[in-house]
């Protein structure tokens, strides 16, 4: 069966291929027409200028803290160092602390893939020091804490075997302690966990479009309850890097996101009021002004502690009707974002999500809503013309009155942003041609990113 | 004792390996020999990603153009120039994908004929599903199934690791194909 779908894809993707004679040789000619690479990236000419200066003037404790401060970063040694490209998570801020978790599976020199245990690091000095809390086995797919910082899960999915299997970590201690539970004997296609409360959407990699089963924790996986079941089988689209698609408010009311594009009895968007008993495709917003007509998407529900919420929507049209429910066949011309007060049960007041003349889009597009003032978005200047920030350049566009004025500042190819305040956060991005993950860490809420070293 | 197989493999390992030394020195002959068996993939590659032949090929252009300025920087692993040189062509198409995005919405051109029942291998409900999926799974698929790379060497590429490409393409084919068993997938 595989073989027939790798072979439509073969075909399909020959019946594209348009041959291109002589590429390989104008290829080759242009290259040498290049001068010899140099020894030193162009970046680390300049930062190691600043360093020797440095090194003149504060001969080993300004080296120290240029290193530290990551300022000077030299092309990588041959040595083991340079084999493994160690790939980042930020796992968590707040109350708990700065969490992050550094995954296991690296590439080795020689043997391909080398599975390690992935490391969960916790830092209270803004990225200066990390302590290490806890080796675990396993795809790292969440952490969530109780409001006061003590009780807390961590939980993985074996992705690796047909079993899907959930393993939960549990700590009651604030992250010093850890209490691993058995796997569960049913698969976890999605996860979510308030504290020690957790459901799982349990759609197995056999189920084909069976109503998956929902169950129920509320002892940090200890015991599990299976709790209704939810027939939503068109999930699968997401909006980067981080986000959820399934999510509960509180003991009651949650959400599940397929990300499709709204149609008449399946809004895309899935809701429970019964703490996952049973689940409806709730209704679609009202459209602003002009949008009336408009295909939607509806985006994922930020839920917070006040009861409070948002809702990301992009507004435009599909004009091929055999993409009807496709997202990325939609031409966005405009996004909102809705508020509602009471739970995500009611949303209103549409908000244009535009920093700059900018709208966020392209696959590089990542958000994070503090609260309902707070809001972070990155995208690339898809814009002819380089305002407010070079064209082809991503940015972190900023808002602290909900969406009405906004402050843009150029940044790195961040992939997730993370904020604990309003001034500090934490950003992944990638560098590099090996797409090589780096932490960042924010202390103005975006205006500057420095890098933190993981260890 | 080594069979004539995994000795061909370990010399073929060795020579890769002697390149990429002499390559990561500056030297130009090395880094075109290993350059110019994967200009070919490189272009698949590309082609596939931005459906734009003259696109395609300015892409692996830059590419190549990219990679000779970084060779210092290359692991000296003889199994790491190919999804190095092509995650670096799969960032060349994601930054010219955003300079065009309105064109890319109508990605490939991969329209139906006028009557899908007469395509019995059902080629066109593939077609269709992959034109729908976000360009990073359409990559994903490209690279496993199209230029045949091992899983290892997909992940390297994408710059994440094995486990979670994996499960991105078992994610994937299953919305593809929703009846497959995950061994299927990887066999």
């Amino acid at each position: 069966m595989t073989d027939r779908l790798a072979d439509e894809i073969r075909a399909m993707a020959e019946a594209s291929y348009a041959p291109n004679p002589g590429i390989a040789s104008r290829v080759i000619e242009r290259v040498r027409q290049e001068p010899e690479p140099s020894r030193w990236a162009p970046w680390a000419k300049s930062t190691l200028a600043v360093a020797l200066t440095a090194v003149v003037l504060v001969p080993v404790l300004g080296f120290g803290i240029l290193l530290r401060a990551n300022l000077l970063r030299l092309p990588l040694p041959g040595g083991e160092s340079s084999d493994t490209t160690p790939a980042l998570s930020l796992a968590s801020t707040g109350p708990g602390g700065d969490w992050v978790v550094r995954r296991g599976l690296h590439l080795g020199r020689t043997s391909g893939s080398v599975p390690l245990a992935n490391v969960l690091y916790q830092t209270a000095d803004g990225g200066r020091t990390w302590t290490e809390r806890l080796r675990f086995d396993g795809g790292y797919d969440g952490m969530s804490w109780d409001a006061d910082g003590r009780d807390g899960t961590l939980w993985t999915v074996d992705w690796t075997q047909r079993s899907f299997a959930l393993t939960v970590y549990a700590t009651s201690d604030g992250g010093l302690h850890w209490l691993r539970r058995t796997p569960t004997a049913f698969p976890a296609a999605f996860a979510f966990f308030r504290g020690v409360e957790g459901w799982v959407y349990s759609q197995s990699p056999a189920a084909r479009s069976d109503p998956a089963p929902i169950y129920h924790t509320t002892d940090a996986g200890a015991t599990w309850t299976r709790v209704g079941t939810l027939d939503a089988n068109s999930w699968g689209s997401t909006s980067g890097v981080g986000e959820d698609q399934f999510e509960f408010a509180n003991a009651r009311v949650g959400w599940f996101r397929t990300g499709g594009v709204a149609a008449p009895g399946d809004s895309g968007l899935w809701i429970t009021t019964d703490g996952g008993h049973t689940w409806t495709s709730w209704v679609s917003v009202t459209p602003p002004a002009g949008l009336e007509n408009a295909d939607v998407i509806l985006g994922y529900p930020v839920l917070f502690a006040d009861g409070h919420a948002v809702l990301p929507v992009a507004f435009g049209r599909i004009t091929d009707p055999v993409y009807a429910r496709d997202p990325n066949h939609l031409v966005v011309s405009a996004r909102y974002v809705y508020s509602s007060a009471d739970g995500g049960l009611t949303w209103t007041n549409p908000q244009k999500l535009e920093a700059g003349g900018l709208q966020p889009q392209g696959s590089q597009y990542m958000q994070f809503y503090l609260d309902q003032k707070h809001w972070w978005i990155t995208s690339v200047n898809d814009h002819p013309a380089d305002n407010p920030v070079p064209q082809g350049q991503q940015f972190v566009a900023r808002t602290v009155d909900g969406g009405q004025t906004w402050q843009v500042f150029p940044s790195p190819a961040i992939i997730q942003l993370m904020f604990s305040d309003s001034q500090h956060g934490w950003a992944e991005a990638v560098a590099g041609p090996n797409n090589t993950n780096i932490l960042l860490r924010t202390a103005d809420g975006g205006a500057h990113w420095q890098e933190a070293q993981v260890p | 004792m080594q069979r004539p197989r995994q000795l061909a493999r370990m010399n073929e390992q060795a020579m890769t390996l002697e390149l990429i030394s002499a390559a990561r020195r500056g030297d130009r002959d090395a880094f075109e020999a290993l350059l110019r068996p994967l200009i070919d993939p490189a272009y698949r590659l590309a082609l596939a990603m931005l459906s734009d032949r003259t696109a395609a090929e300015d892409a692996v252009q830059e590419s190549a153009l990219k990679a000779w300025r970084a060779v210092r920087r290359l692991r000296p692993d003889p199994e790491s120039f190919r999804p190095w040189l092509l995650a670096i062509v799969a960032n060349q198409c994601r930054d010219t994908r955003r300079r065009r995005w309105w064109t890319v919405l109508k990605f490939a051109d991969l329209h139906p004929p006028d009557d899908p029942t007469t395509d019995p291998s059902g080629l066109v409900d593939l077609r269709q599903a992959i034109a729908q999926l976000p360009a990073n799974d359409r990559l994903v698929l490209y690279l496993f199934f199209y230029l045949d790379l091992p899983l290892p060497e997909v992940a390297a590429t994408l710059g994440i690791s094995t486990a979670a490409t994996k499960a991105r393409l078992y994610r994937i084919t299953r919305r593809l194909r929703p009846g497959l068993e995950i061994s299927e997938v990887y066999q």
